[in-house]
């Protein structure tokens, strides 16, 4: 059983690596700039959407005050020649 | 990088415990190195949403072992689908643990593949009471379970080890 135990001295305490500390600004300063990327994305969606709202509901409100809106359907007096 | 200061000085006191933690799980210094980087990056990420409930040097434990053992998954996961005959040999190629001192290496060697094949909560209370030297108190709490629970996980790991280090001896 002696040869099957682990401590604490059976092990150095290892140093880093001096590369390690500049490999992980790198990989922050990449995850900083997706995620500047990302928002900037979300907020040209959101802009596009508002547009494109704005446009249904203009081009609604432009049919609804114009005569088109209340002129007759010929369609809907179908009923008349039953 | 915002904070780099505070970021910093916390790299400058907990690397080596990820660097050494992460080695001792990996067994290998490449994918070691790796665990490191990516540790700090998740540090980074969640070090404002960090409350005190723990101390760091807990939290920090916390985060190291629960990637180290999510890398040993994934390591896992591919070699058993692409190559399973390599899976089998794959702690004795890929060991490369500069930490062992020269006159213990081949027993601590030996020790540590068996420790790897341990369930993850034995493996990792090994590791923390054997390797690391910690408190029953501090394992307790980083693994957030009672001491007593604390002790007879401990006791199932030596069990469990003693029992492979046989099968692997005769086989």
């Amino acid at each position: 059983m002696e040869n099957e135990t682990l401590n604490k001295e059976q092990f150095n305490c290892v140093e880093v690596p001096d590369f390690l500390y500049d490999s992980i600004k790198e990989k922050i300063e990449l995850h900083e700039r997706k995620i500047k990327l990302q928002s900037r994305l979300i907020v040209a969606a959101a802009v596009i959407t508002l547009f494109v709202n704005v446009g249904i509901i203009s081009q609604y409100d432009s049919f609804q005050n114009s005569d088109e809106a209340d002129a007759l359907n010929p369609y809907s007096l179908n009923t008349l020649y039953d | 990088m915002k904070n780099e200061f505070q970021f910093k000085s916390i790299y400058n006191e907990y690397a080596k415990l990820v660097y050494n933690l992460s080695l001792h799980y990996l067994k290998n210094q490449e994918d070691a190195q790796e665990a490191t980087q990516d540790v700090f990056v998740k540090i980074y990420k969640k070090i404002e949403g960090f409350n005190n409930k723990s101390s760091l040097k807990t939290w920090i434990y916390r985060i190291t072992i629960n990637h180290c053992l999510d890398v040993i998954k994934s390591k896992n996961r591919k070699l058993r689908t692409l190559f399973s005959r390599e899976y089998e040999d794959n702690d004795k190629i890929d060991f490369d643990h500069p930490g062992i001192k020269i006159e213990s290496k081949e027993a601590v060697e030996r020790i540590m593949g068996a420790i790897g094949e341990l369930p993850e909560n034995q493996k990792t209370a090994l590791i923390l009471k054997s390797i690391e030297g910690l408190s029953q108190k501090e394992i307790a709490e980083i693994l957030s379970i009672k001491e007593k629970a604390l002790e007879s996980l401990l006791s199932r790991a030596r069990a469990n080890l003693k029992k492979t280090i046989k099968w692997k001896t005769r086989h």
